[in-house]
């Protein structure tokens, strides 16, 4: 019975599978011969040399015109006519009114249909290929591209073929259906688009599930198919309500099934830690705020107890790299532009957080337009850059109730900076004092940009204004005024460079006076007791330089053919060192820079020549060496050992984040993961 | 005895607002032919289809040769054959591929009987479907429908437009075919004549309902025609026993009845009659009669 069935279908579409065989035949000559006619001026609208080469013709022209139109409109067209031809014919009725069960009615127009759309791409391929070989020479890369082409095709084919299949269940004609289906194809194209867009951060190894579920929608449609056309009654009282509650189930299960699992897919995306974690440690110790690296909207995060190294609380992506905990450890403002489901709103906010990780106070927003770019504590307020075309502002923000007060100017990005807060909240604004001009070439120059006149203000946080009186006026980079301030405020790296190794001499606010030592511009590691921190290096070797301002810098430690990096603990007193092999050698500029008096005298110190890890006690001057976890070789940002607490470290990497206390050495305790 | 072959208990089914079958109850005995009559509308190619098991009944009950035709709809249509007024045959088939197909999806299927019919009714196997006439196709799906050997046969009307050397054709076929191997036939037409001709059974069908129902010498019987003769002008409107349709031309009044008996003659007698005859009707004027019952015409004067 089926081959009868499969035999009778297939005969029935055979008039429009040779149309669109013929169809892949005409198509290369057309082309080329109007190609060709255009290019000898033959055209309706004259000559044009430029018109398709026959090789841009055949491995281009062409397996676009199969792929993308040729090959879906012949899906449209025989799923169409297979399922809908019986019916606009009139002759339905024949096999209603015999004893052939539907659903083999419904196989062999399937399986007709399909065949006879996997020919029609077959032989017009077949054709394009001959078309190809006698025509022109052609490279591997060609055929790829043309190859790629011809899948998409193929894919959109089966996306009409399955649009068609579920539209010609309820429609009297093959147009209808042709229509109908083409509207059935785009639905889950839409779909997809809508929901990806909407919810980009419900994904999946990196592939956002709205982008997935939606074509769950085809099988649907075939379900939808066979439920009008092979259930119920068979001359079709109730064919379109069957049709349009499977199709709209479909729709309902893909819309349902996104928003049931899409908020388990952002917890599990955002704990799968691909590129690691950033440590947000607050000065308390109590607790931290972890989120997950990656992508330029950033991870999810977690509010983390740092006594049990629970989860508290989950931020949802995307939560942007600008948060801070307040002074007291108290509060956490994060930067988020969240939205359920794993939604994203355009307009990012800061939201507050206990350090139990529950949610308190207002939120804060901007207009669409403006951006939020960080985020400083001063007292109760937060104080926060506020961008928006190529302009900066500042605007303060009241924890309480969300309230936003601007501070009333915006200049370019590169005449403002931050700096602060101290240790008893006060924070500056480093403002330009004329915008300098972008037109002259001179004015884009480093050296013309670090030389920049500018004046230091303090931020009067409670009612949003600047003080009239700077407390300095200097030439420098404004931009970069982050971390030059001293933690008591009293002490300023001035932007003095003098020459290439980027010296920065100390200034005593109080005073006016430069006073010791005249540090590197790393050296934005400020300690407790405003002591700073830095390293210099020369072709082999690096020191580790400690100075209180007015004291000359000490040398502490020293290390041969290894890379250095410095963390200072959150309460200043505690300063993490890691050593690694040398990755890349000194490049020309640096090796130009000769490392101070200070190092240079400190010859003599002991040399460390292996990779590990020590913290320093910057009141004790004691070293305490750390498990030497991975640091036998560096293998980038991923892999690291941040402050988690003033006693606590993490470790992160691809997949896990891990706590480590330092009172209980080798304990290391797995938040998210395994550490290894 | 033997079960009905086809059993319409209560049926009701209709198409959005319009009835088609309101309360329908029927039953048909094997080895007979049951004729149903109604003009068009009436519910007839409905009720076939019903039992045909390609529409499903709103309510009520269809047994077709014991077995419901919703739940066991393949079973029926291997068993039972429908032959419509206009059937569905692919007409870009020849008449020798669409036996050839019919009879590859059909259990029951005689090849070497469909092929004598096919030789007895002079059908070209060559021909394409599309391009026969009106008649030889409907040779064709006589042969499609008989050469299954159905255990019942539903006829929709389908001599209807076809001229009369045909029509005998066809019928004959049918009642050669089905009757004398124990089926039942369900034929339904409005040509009365034909129905009279092979009917053991009459229903008469109008507006959804069956208005008649019987043997055709129980109906001729039954209802009979009294004509009266009045000194003056026959009353009109007058309720009178069994009436079913009452005409009064000048001192005449004919009045067809199913009482057409003594209680009539009394009841006219007292309307003034001086003369009072009866006479048997044929099936077509009782059919009019009825019908023109059912479309709520009073007696008239003419």
């Amino acid at each position: 019975m089926f081959s009868a069935l499969l035999g009778k279908e297939w005969r029935q579409l055979r008039a429009l599978r040779l149309a669109c065989l013929a169809l892949g035949v005409v198509l290369p000559v057309a082309f080329l011969a109007g190609a060709s006619a255009a290019r000898r001026g033959l055209g309706p609208f004259g000559g044009h040399a430029g018109s398709g080469s026959t090789r841009t013709i055949l491995l281009e022209v062409l397996p676009a015109a199969l792929g993308m139109a040729l090959w879906p409109l012949a899906a449209l067209l025989l799923a169409s006519q297979a399922f809908a031809g019986d019916r606009a014919a009139g002759v339905e009725n024949f096999l209603l009114e015999r004893p052939v069960p539907r659903w083999r009615t419904w196989i062999a127009r399937f399986a007709a249909s399909l065949l006879s759309t996997i020919g029609v791409a077959v032989g017009t391929s077949v054709v394009w290929v001959l078309f190809c070989r006698l025509a022109v020479a052609h490279s591997a890369d060609e055929w790829s591209a043309a190859g790629m082409l011809l899948a998409a095709g193929l894919l959109l084919s089966g996306l009409a073929f399955l649009g068609a299949v579920g539209a010609a269940a309820v429609v009297a004609a093959p147009m209808q259906a042709v229509l109908l289906g083409l509207l059935l194809s785009i639905v889950p194209i839409a779909l997809a688009f809508l929901l990806s867009t909407r919810f980009p951060s419900a994904a999946w190894h990196g592939t956002p599930l709205g982008l997935v579920l939606p074509w769950l929608l085809l099988p649907a449609y075939l379900v939808a198919s066979h439920a009008a056309l092979c259930r119920g009654e068979p001359e079709g009282k109730g064919r379109i309500a069957r049709w349009a509650m499977v199709t709209a189930g479909g729709v309902a299960f893909v819309l349902a099934l996104f928003f049931s699992v899409a908020p388990a897919v952002v917890r599990i995306e955002a704990a799968r830690l691909e590129e690691g974690a950033v440590v947000e440690s607050s000065k308390t110790g109590t607790a931290a705020l972890a989120w997950a690296r990656g992508g330029l909207e950033g991870g999810g995060g977690w509010i983390l107890d740092l006594g049990t190294g629970a989860r508290r609380t989950f931020l949802a992506p995307p939560l942007y790299s600008t948060s801070a905990w307040s002074p007291d450890g108290k509060m956490l403002a994060v930067l988020t532009g969240s939205e359920p489901f794993g939604g994203m709103s355009k307009n990012p906010r800061i939201e507050f957080y206990d350090d139990r990780g529950k949610r308190v106070g207002g939120s804060a927003s901007f207009p669409e337009s403006d951006w939020w770019q960080g985020l400083v504590w001063s007292g109760s307020r937060i104080v926060a850059a506020v961008s928006s075309d190529r302009k900066i502002g500042y605007a303060v923000v009241n924890p309480a109730n969300g309230e936003v007060k601007d501070l009333g100017f915006k200049s370019s990005y590169w005449t403002l900076g931050l700096a602060g807060p101290t240790d008893d909240g006060r924070v500056f604004v480093a403002r330009a004092a004329t915008e300098p001009s972008l037109t002259r070439a001179a004015d884009r120059t480093p050296e013309a940009q670090e030389k920049v006149p500018y004046a230091l203000f303090r931020v009067d946080a409670e009612s949003a204004r600047l003080d009239a009186t700077p407390v300095l006026r200097d030439s420098g980079i404004p931009w970069r005024a982050g971390r030059r301030l001293s933690p008591s405020g009293r002490y300023w790296l001035l932007d003095r460079n003098s020459g290439r190794c980027d010296v920065r001499p100390l200034l005593d606010l109080s005073t006016g006076k430069d006073v010791l030592p005249d540090a590197r511009s790393d050296a934005r590691n400020w300690l407790a007791g405003d002591a700073l921190a830095w390293k210099e290096t020369d072709e082999r070797e690096t020191w580790l330089l400690l100075a209180r301002p007015g004291e000359m810098p000490k040398a502490v430690r020293r290390w041969s053919d290894l890379d250095v990096s410095l963390q200072v603990s959150p309460d200043r007193k505690l300063l993490l060192v890691e050593a690694f092999p040398r990755m890349n050698s000194l490049s020309a500029e640096e090796t130009l820079c000769k490392v101070s008096e200070t190092a240079v005298l400190a010859r003599d110190l002991p040399v460390v020549s292996s990779p590990g890890t020590a913290v320093y006690d910057v009141a004790r001057g004691t070293w305490t060496d750390l498990n030497p976890w991975r640091a036998d070789k560096y293998v980038g940002e991923h892999w690291r050992r941040r402050w988690a607490g003033p006693r606590t470290l993490s470790r992160t990497g691809p997949g896990f984040l891990a706590l480590e206390d330092l009172d209980r050495p080798g304990v290391v305790r797995d938040v998210i993961g395994h550490a290894e | 005895m033997s079960s009905p072959a086809l059993v319409f208990d209560r049926v009701h089914r209709s198409f959005g607002r319009t009835v088609a079958l309101d309360g329908v109850s029927l039953s048909v005995e094997p080895g007979t032919v049951l004729g149903l009559i109604g003009r068009n509308g009436a519910g007839k190619t409905t009720a076939l289809r019903l039992a045909h098991g390609v529409l499903f009944p709103d309510a009520g009950r269809v047994s077709v040769l014991g077995l419901d035709p919703v739940a066991s709809g393949q079973e029926v249509r291997t068993r039972a054959s429908l032959l419509a007024e206009e059937s569905a045959l692919y007409p870009w088939m020849t008449v020798a591929e669409i036996l050839r197909f019919a009879g590859a999806i059909h259990p029951r299927w005689d090849a070497a009987f469909a092929e004598s019919l096919r030789k007895r009714l002079d059908l070209d196997p060559e021909a394409k479907i599309k391009t026969l006439s009106r008649g030889t196709r409907a040779k064709v799906a006589l042969v499609l429908a008989v050469a299954c050997r159905p255990e019942i046969l539903l006829l929709d009307d389908p001599t209807a437009g076809l001229d009369p050397l045909v029509r005998r054709e066809v019928l004959e076929g049918v009642l050669e075919a089905v009757p004398a191997e124990g089926g039942a036939v369900v034929y339904a037409s409005h040509l009365v004549h034909d129905i009279e001709r092979v009917a053991d059974r009459v229903v008469v069908m109008d507006h959804a309902r069956i208005v008649l129902e019987g043997t055709l010498d129980e109906i001729k019987g039954r209802i009979r025609r009294a004509t009266a003769v009045f000194d003056g002008d026959a009353p009109m409107g007058v309720a009178l026993p069994g009436q079913i349709d009452a005409v009064a031309e000048g001192r005449v009044l004919r009045v067809v009845s199913e009482r057409a008996n003594g209680d009539l003659e009394a009841a006219l007698r007292r309307l003034g009659a001086v003369e009072v005859r009866f006479e048997a009707l044929p099936l077509e004027e009782i059919l009019v009669a009825f019908l023109r019952a059912g479309s709520g015409k009073e007696a008239t004067h003419v």
